[in-house]
């Protein structure tokens, strides 16, 4: 499946990270976006690799899974993987492994560094993700602590 | 002192548009005039036509209604010019060129013609410009002639000294002193425009400012400004009657045509380079204010005249421009000349001399343009039909004189029913001023006097209190109407004796002018000896009587003044009711236990009369229990003025039993459309609500009202608001795939498309997509981001409502979207569009991001209906637009044809965007 530009905007449009983005805004980084596509098990995100770009995911379904926890989350389409690390500037925190085939567009580091420059509500947004990832870890910590706990 | 804000009086009406087209009425009519009476004495075929156009111009230059006074008054000083300069020529053509006596002749003339003609402008002798303060009517153009005299004569003796060419150099001191006198004068009216701004509403009297600053401070100075040019028109008259003598003096035996030519050409020159450069004082004027623009005027004359020189010694022949010459450096420097001399004379009022700065400025830019066409023409036209040209010319400016005059009186009666009067100012500070008036008002010309009065109007009292006795006492009944008037606005106790003597004045409209005067000026004791009025013959002067006896601390007095008024009420002729009904708040007070009672009888009374007085009465008087009175009096169209008005003085009771009268479908159309349309003034937090949802109401009227209303409604309430509610007009329409018809849309077709065309791209990408995706079954169709479509209905729902909005729009978009759509298109008579009509209109569409979303809802959907504008948009110029109608292609195209394109655009797009696509597809999964 190829996409087109107008194709990569809307789905870029679904994604709250880039929902506030203007189109023209968006266009540029559909134009820098790849098209990717992993059949299931391509782990196409390692824990420790340099984080040097996000994943959009437009089709299919991406497990994450932190070594030594198994898996922490799953994720469809309309959302986006590898982001922390790419905001964090820091390496991978876990895996990510594409659960079913998977199509994605693939965001490199310098562009997405270059659209929160240009666009100050990407910023906003970001800091909610990060919101979002932190409620998602004490979430994850409770049930680990729980599940410790009536072990 | 109280003062009461009145309306500017028609004659001082001044505006931008009326003043042009004068000017442009008065240039072309003069330069029709003088040319043709030149070809009349040149014996040509066009001899009869002096006449004709004597009278276009006198015509042209007095469209009453398109002038101010002061407009006015320099029309009628340069017609008298025009007399002077026609006069002049038909002399020529009898006696031959006698220079002495033609001279002779025209001083006569212009005399004899000023005394003919000045008294046309009688009533205006205490407007014109500069005439308030030196008492001189004939003071501009006495002025601009002995400018224009000492102009020509010092040219001269520099011409002998220093040559043709050396003799520029006289402009040097002229330019100088008219710049000093500019910025001089810039200064001044720079000053006077931050007093205005800056001045407080209203000062203690004998202060130099009497109204409220003008809330439009820079375009009224702006359109005094050019007001005053068209009065300076006079003085370019006068030079160029001037101009004239010389060119008959030196060249009418030789050859007057050529002569007649090259003046032209030269006017026309002077005229482009005054074009342009009056376009960049203009564009200072209105960008750094008048100080800058009018500092900037005599550098723009410099240049003018350096242009006239230059291109006038390329562009007419040299034997002409010889003999023209003379006329060329008197133009030149009589002009400068006039600038500065304009601002100079002493005890020119301080308007004028703030404002006549911009001297001829629109007549030479009108003479120009007007000479350049007729150069143009003249080159194929003969002579005598240039002359009728001519007349056709003078006519057409006298007809859009007339016709611009008509419509800035109906934008100008549009503004003041908006925004209530303006107040305007008037710098009457000197003695000379008020004496002039005061001479007016003795004059006996009934006209004058009543000019002078609205002027001393504008004046502080007591500056004018030695002129009321004349006022008062004014064989004229309107003039002792206005003086009591004046009188009781003084509150002076002085002018009790002369208001109690004007009670018992012959005239009824005297004796209750004097009533009110008497209760502002008098006290307690003259009052009570008003208790004879009340017995007087006519209904007006006993209602008068009554108000101003109720206003004394006397109970019988007062019981007296109620008997009266009672006795009034229940007379049978309406005029008796009519005063005693719109007296009675006054007579009665307030919290008199009868007074609604009597107020609800006089709204049901039969006479329209004695219900409009209660109107006004109960708009004094508010109480709840008249609300429902006063509603059903909207339904009477005569009446409906007043019936708002009081409405509205009853706030919230009032807004309540609208909103209820709006929202009963049992209710007549017409009151509730009345209704709707008074909610805004009354409420217009909630009226926004009531006005949405009544934009698809049954009834008609009520649609065209709710549409009115939404826009009126736009002066009162955050832009935002009002454009969510447009907005959610555009989306009921867009998202049902309707098309309004032309007829019966009831409004809401004029919102839509008006929002359609300002929609930013996302709104409209928005309002593409919520058209396409209704095109199919919303069951089982879901957006590329897999959203169900619910959701994206509520979604921008969430993002574009204010919550006052939300209950009538969930009304119209939630729940049932078929039975939501069949409303619409009964309500607003739409018409089905059908899927591939929709897209292909969408592809035309001038937002590339709407283009490409049709061109994508058309592959994806398979809209094979619409193959024909994918190829068109194959071929489009924006990239998106071209990548997205290969995709469009791949789906609706043949294969062969497909491919074809895919491999068009693989080579050769100029894009890198559109080949990689294509070469991607090709090679990938297609």
């Amino acid at each position: 499946m190829v996409l087109t530009t107008l194709e990569k905007v809307l789905v870029l449009k679904s994604v709250s990270l880039f929902r506030d983005v203007d189109l023209p805004t968006l266009a540029a980084v559909a134009e820098a976006a790849d098209e990717v596509a992993f059949d299931p098990g391509t782990v196409f995100v390692r824990e420790g690799d340099d984080g040097d770009c996000l994943y959009v995911v437009v089709d299919g379904e991406v497990s994450v899974h932190v070594r030594g926890a198994g898996e922490v989350a799953r994720r469809g389409a309309g959302t986006v993987v590898g982001e922390m690390a790419v905001i964090s500037s820091r390496p991978r925190s876990a895996d990510c492994i594409a659960a079913t085939a998977v199509l994605a567009l693939r965001v490199s580091r310098a562009a997405f560094t270059d659209l929160m420059a240009r666009d100050p509500t990407l910023a906003r947004a970001v800091v909610g993700v990060l919101a979002e990832r932190l409620d998602e870890a004490v979430a994850n910590l409770r049930t680990a602590g729980g599940a410790g706990a009536s072990a | 002192m109280t003062r009461r804000p009145t309306a500017a009086p028609a004659s001082r009406r001044t505006g931008l548009w009326p003043s042009l087209a004068a000017a442009a009425a008065h240039g072309g009519a003069s330069y029709a005039t003088v040319l043709t009476a030149v070809l009349f004495v040149a014996q040509s075929p066009a001899a009869w036509l002096p006449a004709l156009f004597l009278a276009g111009g006198l015509a042209g230059t007095l469209p009453r209604a398109a002038l101010d006074t002061r407009a006015r008054a320099g029309a009628v000083l340069g017609t008298t010019v025009l007399v002077a300069i026609t006069s002049g020529c038909l002399a020529v053509a009898v006696l031959g060129p006698q220079p002495t006596l033609l001279a002779a002749l025209f001083l006569v003339a212009a005399v004899a013609a000023r005394a003919v003609l000045l008294p046309v402008g009688g009533r205006l002798r205490h407007a014109g410009p500069g005439t308030l303060a030196t008492g001189r009517p004939d003071a501009p153009l006495l002025a601009g002639l002995a400018a224009a005299g000492a102009a020509g004569l010092l040219v001269e003796a520099t011409v002998r000294w220093l040559g043709p060419a050396g003799s520029l150099w006289v402009l040097v001191p002229f330019v100088a002193v008219a710049l000093l006198a500019a910025r001089w004068t810039a200064r001044e009216s720079g000053a006077d425009a931050t007093d205005r701004v800056s001045a407080s509403p209203r000062r203690p009297s004998g202060g130099a400012r009497v109204e409220a600053p003008e809330p439009d401070a820079g375009a009224a100075a702006l359109s005094r400004l050019v007001a005053a040019s068209v009065a300076t028109s006079a003085l370019l008259v006068a030079v160029g009657a001037y101009q004239w003598y010389f060119v008959l003096q030196q060249t009418f035996a030789t050859d007057v045509i050529a002569v007649a030519s090259a003046y032209g050409r030269l006017m026309a020159i002077a005229g482009v380079g005054a074009v342009l450069t009056q376009l960049g004082v203009g564009t200072l004027l209105a960008r750094a204010g008048p100080a800058w623009g009018l500092a900037a005027l005599p550098v723009a004359m410099l240049v003018t005249a350096v242009w006239t020189a230059l291109a006038g010694a390329r562009l007419v022949p040299a034997a002409v421009l010889r003999a023209a010459d003379p006329v060329l450096h008197r133009t030149v420097g009589a002009s400068a000349v006039a600038a500065s001399l304009a601002a100079l004379p002493p005890g020119t009022s301080r308007r004028l001399r703030g404002t006549i700065d911009v001297v001829g400025a629109s007549v030479v830019m009108t003479w120009g343009a007007i000479l350049l066409g007729l150069q143009a023409v003249g080159a194929v036209v003969p002579l005598a039909a240039w002359s009728y040209l001519l007349a056709g010319g003078a006519l057409v400016a006298i007809g859009l004189a007339v016709v611009v005059s008509r419509r800035y009186r109906e934008a100008l009666e549009t503004s003041l029913a908006r925004s209530g009067p303006r107040r305007a100012r008037l710098d009457v500070t000197d003695d000379g001023a008020i004496r002039l008036l005061a001479d007016a008002i003795r004059g006996g010309d009934a006209a004058a006097a009543a000019q002078a009065v609205a002027l001393l109007r504008r004046a502080p009292y007591p500056l004018w209190a030695d002129v009321l006795e004349d006022v008062l006492t004014h064989e004229s009944a309107a003039i002792r109407v206005e003086g009591l008037a004046l009188a009781a606005e003084s509150g002076d106790a002085r002018w009790a004796g002369a208001a109690m003597r004007a009670a018992r004045d012959p005239d009824a409209a005297v004796r209750r002018a004097a009533v009110a005067a008497v209760r502002a000026t008098g006290g307690v004791e003259r009052v009570a000896s008003l208790l004879g009025s009340l017995g007087d013959g006519d209904a007006r002067v006993r209602a008068a009587a009554a108000v101003a006896v109720s206003a004394v601390n006397d109970a019988d007095a007062r019981a007296r003044a109620i008997a009266t008024v009672r006795a009034m009420l229940s007379s049978e002729r309406p005029e008796a009711r009519e005063a005693a009904t719109g007296a009675l708040p006054e007579v009665l007070g307030e919290s008199h236990p009868s007074l609604t009672e009597l107020l609800a009888g006089g709204l049901g009374d039969p006479d329209r009369r004695v219900r409009r007085a209660a109107l006004l009465a109960a708009a004094r008087a508010p109480d709840p229990i008249l609300v429902p009175s006063l509603e059903a009096l909207l339904r009477d169209e005569a009446l409906r003025r007043e019936a708002s008005a009081a409405l509205l003085a009853h706030g919230p009771v009032a807004a309540d039993r609208l909103r209820a009268t709006v929202s009963d479908p049992s209710q007549e159309p017409e009151l509730r459309a009345a209704s709707l349309a008074l909610l805004p003034d009354a409420d217009p937090a909630s009226a926004v609500v009531a006005l949405a949802a009544a934009m698809i109401d049954d009834e008609g009227p009520i649609r065209a009202a709710a549409y009115h209303g939404l826009r009126a409604t736009m002066t009162v309430l955050p832009a935002t608001r009002i454009d969510r509610a447009i907005d959610l007009e555009s989306r009921l329409v867009a998202e049902s795939q309707l098309r309004l018809s032309a007829a019966e849309s009831g409004g809401a077709g004029a919102l839509v498309v008006e929002r359609l065309r300002v929609a930013s791209t996302a709104a409209r990408l928005r309002l593409v997509r919520a058209a396409a995706l209704y095109s199919v079954d919303r069951r089982t169709f879901s957006d590329p981001s897999g959203a169900p479509l619910s959701r994206v209905e509520l979604e921008l729902l969430g993002r574009t409502l204010p919550s006052a909005l939300r209950a009538p729009v969930l009304t119209l978009l939630s729940g049932d979207v078929p039975a939501t759509l069949t409303l619409a298109r009964r309500r607003y008579d739409l018409v089905p569009l059908e899927l591939p009509e929709l897209l292909r209109s969408l592809v035309s569409d001038s937002d590339p991001w709407a283009r490409a979303a049709a061109l994508h809802d058309i592959g994806r959907l398979r809209v094979a209906e619409a193959a024909d504008a994918v190829r068109s948009a194959l071929a489009a110029g924006s990239p998106l637009v071209r990548e997205t109608a290969l995709f469009a292609a791949t789906r609706v195209l043949d294969r062969v044809e497909a491919r074809a394109a895919l491999g068009r655009a693989a080579e050769a797009d100029p894009s890198e965007l559109v080949r990689e696509y294509a070469h991607r597809v090709l090679h990938g999964a297609h």
